[in-house]
């Protein structure tokens, strides 16, 4: 429990500072988490049981035939197969003891009967059940993931996208298992609890409270070595969790450890992290084989009750009271008990579990999709004037990152935004295509309030190239393909070559065919930036909005990024994020944005003549 | 065959002897196991009936007694103890075998890890982390299951059956016969299902992978997604693997439906002709009453664990299978085994002659025909673009790697005469990407001087430019880094890395592109700040800034894993070749536009 959940907590809350105050100086595209509800994993308990319950039912209802007909099957095979007790104390009695055997037969026919029913419709049941959750299941994760994909960013950005990958996932699995298997376990260990209590009962009343007398003591019992059972195993978990961080952080650091001639102060530590591992693992398997012994000891100590018992109640009360086969009857009966108590404890956890993993998918369903309330003008083409009209905007609302930004923009014109990092340029042009929506004031393009305009046509007519760019897996073909699905074959390579990334591909072994692994870690920074222009060159946009690249590309790549960006802002109006003194002295107007508000525009010239801000930026960065 | 027992063995040194006390009280507890059906007939054919009981004659001497009550309550009282003795041992026998298996995995873990520790740089160049991490966890897990529990099961199931089929033959023996003829069938079966099951499973968790992949990528480009209207798509490319992933899960479903209800079928069978003979016997006066009881729960301790006996033989292949990736490492000698201890002073005179360099299974080598001087105190920068083997080249000097060709002279002694670590002690290299353990900044700082003063890291951290940095940090100087560091900025991390190195006095320093985050500015001011400290020492920078290779003494240019041009700044911009030309792009593009203070992204 202790280091790990420690080191973690410990990391959450420096990532939250770093977090916070990176969002203000950057405002960087998809720095924002941390937040989100916390994930305590194991044990979360569901907030609105009942309702989440409610709407589960819900997405049973179509099924509601067959499970009606598997319960009720399976309540019927369970409460044969809790007769088998009775039948052979009356083996014994009836048939055994008077040495009638033609009788016992019989019964042995009864039992294997009811033992090939009971075998058949558990088999059944749970096939049906198996197959009805994995329906729904499959549903509930259709439905979240279309969900997820219609959520605004705002969304994703707020809750991670680790935390939105384990809600479609593990939440998702945690649902499957609780309708597939642990609600017919549950129903099954509940007849079967009192079943076997009534037909016990029944059997020989006197002889059942000695059973009863003990049940307590087996459930207190089971149910703590349970709970140390578990802890162990959990314990175990962690410390296994921690040993394989700590090899991977030496692995991966490796160089560094033997650079430095430090293997043995990480021999030591991992000496020590194994040690609690072997202690933990020790540990858990103690206490898991504690279970089997005790309760196969208290059974036959029960039975032992039971006879000794009946032997009194025999001799002082007479057979009328008890008979030798209602001695063997409930001594049998008394077993059937100990499974289901053993068994409810872990089945609740687990169902609980589940109902907190269907919570957490329903309120990702439950997000507002940013298309609720899309715009209606559909737009053919843009001419490209951009209008923002006294904008501010924050991404909570106490703090504004945008404080009153208005400029214009004529079509074919480039703006350069300039100013210091965490200044809010990056946000800047996250609202031009609606990633976010302004808090007040209105952007306009072609003099239409961006808001009126569909959402997907705006983000077709409106380009964005991102300093780090995402791949998707499958190959570079269909990676540049992804800007635009109707273009035809040469078309993409046509873009691939106006973005000067055709030449590097060409050179790949298998060329357009290449496969790009997840998030494109096969290729550099540069060339993932290539891909992406091209990308963009397929989509042809009306508008553009790029943010330049400040980290360390080579060279050469640079240039090459350099150029096919020079010929994508040709003839489109275009918004740069610009680090470049080319790209800036070129740009039509340079917007100097600094702790959220406009401060300065011009051209290069006259800003150097007002020697105000950006005067002094430029000889601090350029001038030498 | 021998190979296979040894490699199976090899690792249980030093415990052995837990185990075979461990198996041999499993070996008694199944004899024990198969007695309590012969309590029961006992009591119907010897106590009720007058006929034999099957029960051994001590145990029958010792509840002898007059008077069926008597006799029932002996009985009664003998297979409580009974129990209690089982259930003692039973508890025993686990925890040796847990102890054994825990120490046995403890001992593997650590000889592993070690063992990693000290492979070749180059072993682990070629290794993926990911994998190796598998190997230390999951192989080491797979064996402890095989030896604490697979193993065991099959000792335990062989053994029972054994006994099982013996106490059966004891009381009849063509109704033992009658009664475990389904058991080769169902073993066979079991085993021919768990080896194809096993195929589909993997269907089904690929199906899984690709769908989880499908998301992952999804969430994680949601911008691109979004930018270019594609949500559609996204989604029913996601649906259509949401689909095949239940299609694979239907199969397996079917599949398990199939076999577990198969064979249950197949054993209820067993019971009934088991159960019919009987009583044919029984009526032929061939068998007790307490006989034909006894027969059917004697079946049910063969008939019903036989199918996972398939299982788990089937898994046995998965053990050899980890047992020999794990040999893989094990058996792959460390780069200390061959090194040769000298413990020279080295002052920083480092000569290459013709060196080369190429990895065994490259075709192209990565560096041809090196050569140059080095004097004590001189500051060579090394150019090129990536790949041209500049990294390789630094790595031959602290032996990550050890060259083929030429030689290299530490003072005029070969490189591979001095010991390793001791090199290492003397020839500090600060990495473009720093790496940064999950511990403290004050910690990651000291690693490299466990006894430095409070003071000596501040001024370490100060020379690097990274002290103010710190400061501000929520926690300060007991900041935690995260993961790999992924909390503080790169520049950050690459100045923190130099204070660490700072810390110890090195003849030579080697600086592998490591202050490629941090700005021009403060670039500049850390290595004048450097200078002033270290004259004496050697340095070696390699760089993408021209600006930074100006200065040097010496510049090499490398291209292709060849030296093409050497010379000073002016030289090189005289010859007006490849550094020329690099320098000529670099000046016309300015980098770096940003604000001062933060010195990084």
């Amino acid at each position: 429990m202790t280091k790990i959940l420690d080191k973690k907590a410990l990391k959450e809350q420096l990532a939250r500072h770093v977090d916070l105050s990176k969002s203000q100086m950057t405002g960087s595209m998809g720095g924002r988490r941390g937040g989100g509800p916390g994930r305590m994993a194991m044990g979360a308990k569901p907030k609105h049981a009942k309702e989440t319950v409610k709407r589960l039912l819900g997405y049973l209802k179509n099924y509601r035939i067959a499970i009606a007909f598997v319960t009720i099957l399976l309540v019927a095979a369970t409460g044969l197969n809790l007769l088998i007790p009775t039948l052979f104390s009356i083996a014994l009695d009836d048939y055994i003891i008077p040495r009638a055997y033609t009788g016992v037969y019989l019964i042995g026919i009864y039992v294997i009967g009811i033992a090939l029913i009971n075998g058949f419709v558990r088999f059944l049941s749970r096939f049906v059940m198996v197959r009805i959750s994995q329906k729904i299941v499959k549903k509930i994760r259709e439905q979240a993931f279309s969900k997820l994909m219609k959520a605004p960013i705002s969304y994703t950005d707020k809750q991670g996208s680790g935390d939105i990958v384990s809600r479609l996932s593990n939440d998702v699995e945690l649902i499957s298992a609780s309708l597939g298997q642990t609600v017919l376990e549950v129903i099954n260990s509940l007849i079967i609890l009192v079943g076997a209590a009534f037909l016990m009962v029944r059997l020989n009343w006197r002889l059942s409270l000695v059973v009863f007398a003990f049940i307590p003591l087996l459930a207190i019992f089971t149910v703590f070595i349970g709970k140390k059972t578990r802890k162990g195993f959990k314990e175990q978990q962690l410390h296994l969790a921690a040993l394989n961080g700590l090899i991977e952080e030496n692995i991966t650091g490796l160089k560094v450890v033997k650079l430095y001639n430090q293997e043995p102060v990480f021999t030591e530590e991992f000496r020590q992290e194994n040690d609690q591992l072997k202690k933990a693992g020790f540990m858990a398997q103690f206490y898991s084989g504690i279970i089997w012994p005790f309760v196969l000891f208290v059974n036959n100590f029960i039975y032992l009750a039971v006879i000794a018992v009946g032997a009194i109640l025999y001799v002082t009360l007479g057979p009328l009271a008890v008979t030798i086969g209602q001695i063997a009857g409930v001594s049998q009966y008394s077993r059937q008990f100990i499974m289901p108590i053993n068994n409810l404890a872990q089945l609740f956890n687990a169902l609980m579990q589940g109902i907190a993993g269907a919570e957490r998918v329903f309120e990702l369903i439950d997000t507002d999709s940013e298309y609720d309330h899309d715009g209606t003008a559909v737009i053919d083409r843009f001419e490209g004037n951009i209008e923002f009209d006294d904008v501010s905007f924050g991404y909570s609302d106490d703090i504004q990152v945008l404080k009153n930004i208005s400029f214009k923009a004529k079509q074919g014109e480039v703006i350069a935004i300039v100013g210091p990092t965490g200044g809010g340029k990056t946000t800047t042009i996250k609202l031009l295509n609606r990633f976010y929506d302004v808090n007040q004031g209105t952007i306009k393009i072609d003099n239409i309030d961006i808001k009126d305009i569909q959402i997907d046509e705006l983000r077709k007519r409106v380009g964005v190239v991102l300093q780090d760019t995402h791949l998707f897996k499958g190959t570079v073909f269909e990676n540049i393909h992804y800007g635009d699905f109707t273009a035809a074959y040469d078309t993409v390579i046509d873009a691939s070559k106006m973005a000067n990334a055709h030449d590097f591909i060409s050179k790949l072994p298998k060329g357009y065919d290449t496969e790009v692994s997840e998030g494109g870690q096969n290729f550099s920074q540069g060339e993932r930036q290539l891909i992406s222009i091209a990308r963009t060159f397929l989509n042809n946009p009306d508008l553009l909005i790029l943010d330049e690249a400040t980290s360390n590309i080579d060279t050469r790549t640079e240039a090459k990024i350099q150029a096919s960006m020079e010929k994508l802002i040709q003839k489109r109006t275009s918004i740069v994020i610009a680090h470049r003194l080319q790209t800036i002295q070129k740009a039509d107007t340079i917007l100097v944005i600094h702790e959220g508000k406009l401060i300065e525009s011009g051209n290069h010239q006259s800003l150097l003549e007002q020697k105000g801000f950006y005067h002094q930026l430029y000889y601090a960065q350029f001038a030498q | 065959m021998k190979h296979r027992y040894h490699q199976l063995t090899k690792w249980m040194k030093g415990h052995k002897r837990y185990y075979f006390l461990g198996l041999f009280i499993l070996f008694t507890l199944q004899y024990f196991r198969t007695l309590p059906p012969l309590f029961v007939q006992h009591i119907i054919d010897s106590i009720f009936d007058d006929k034999a009981s099957n029960l051994p004659i001590i145990i029958q001497n010792l509840i002898a007694a007059d008077g069926v009550q008597l006799q029932l309550l002996y009985v009664a009282i003998f297979s409580v103890l009974f129990t209690l003795f089982r259930v003692i041992f039973f508890f025993l026998h686990r925890v040796l075998i847990a102890f054994f298996a825990e120490n046995v995995s403890y001992n593997m873990r650590n000889k592993l890890y070690d063992h990693l520790q000290n492979l070749s740089f180059s072993y682990h160049s070629n290794a993926e982390t990911g994998d190796l991490i598998q190997r230390t966890t999951t192989d080491v897990d797979t064996y402890r299951m095989f030896i604490g529990e697979q193993l065991v099961e099959v000792v335990r199931m062989t053994f029972l059956m054994v006994f099982t089929i013996f106490q059966m033959s004891r009381m009849h023996v063509p109704m033992t016969l009658i009664s475990i003829i389904v058991a080769p069938i169902i073993f066979v079966i079991a085993s021919v299902y768990f080896v194809y099951v096993k195929k589909v499973f993997k269907r089904v968790e690929e199906a899984e992978g690709t769908m989880t992949t499908t998301l992952q990528e999804s969430v994680t480009g949601i911008r691109v997604v979004k930018a270019f209207g594609n949500e559609r798509f996204e989604i029913d490319r996601f649906d259509e693997k949401s689909h095949v992933f239940r299609k694979e899960s239907y199969t397996l479903i079917r599949l398990m439906a199939w076999f577990w209800g198969g064979t249950d079928f197949l054993i209820f069978g067993q019971y009934l002709l088991t159960a019919s003979f009987g009583i044919y016997f029984v009526v032929m006066g061939q068998l007790g009453a307490g006989q034909f009881i006894a027969f059917l729960s004697l079946l049910g301790l063969i008939v019903w664990p036989i199918r996972q006996l398939g299982r788990i033989i089937g898994d046995f292949g998965k053990t050899i299978v980890s047992l020999d990736r794990l040999d893989e490492i094990v058996l792959t000698p460390t780069e200390h085994d061959q090194d040769r201890g000298e413990y020279p002073e080295i002052k920083g005179n480092i000569t290459f002659k013709s060196v080369g360099f190429q990895f065994e299974d490259d075709a192209k080598p990565l560096l041809k025909n090196i050569s140059f001087d080095v004097e004590a105190g001189q500051t060579v920068a090394i150019v090129g673009k990536t790949g041209s083997g500049k990294s390789t080249l630094l790595n031959l000097m602290v032996r990550l790697l050890d060259h083929q060709e030429g030689q290299i002279l530490f003072d005029g002694i070969a490189i591979e005469d001095i010991n390793k670590k001791w090199l290492r002690k003397h020839v500090g290299i600060i990495l473009q990407e720093p790496f940064l353990y999950s511990k403290t900044v004050f910690e990651n700082i000291a690693i490299m001087n466990q006894k430095a003063a409070k003071d000596t890291i501040f001024s370490a951290a100060r020379v690097a430019s990274v002290h103010d940095d710190i400061l501000n940090f929520e926690a300060g100087y007991d900041t935690v880094v995260g993961e790999r560091g992924v909390t503080l900025s790169g520049g950050q991390k690459q100045r923190v890395a130099i204070a660490r190195m700072l810390l110890d006095n090195k003849p030579v320093l080697i600086f592998d592109d490591s202050l490629s985050a941090v700005d021009t500015e403060t670039d500049i001011q850390i290595r004048r700040a450097l200078m002033n400290q270290w004259k004496n020492t050697t340095v070696f920078i390699i760089t993408h800034r021209i600006a930074t290779a100006m200065e040097a003494d010496k510049i090499i240019v490398l291209d292709k894993g060849e030296i093409i041009e050497t010379g000073n700044h002016e030289s090189l911009l005289r010859e007006n070749g490849v550094y020329a030309q690099l320098w000529d792009i670099q000046t016309s593009i300015v980098y770096d536009f940003k604000t001062r203070k933060e010195g990084s992204e």
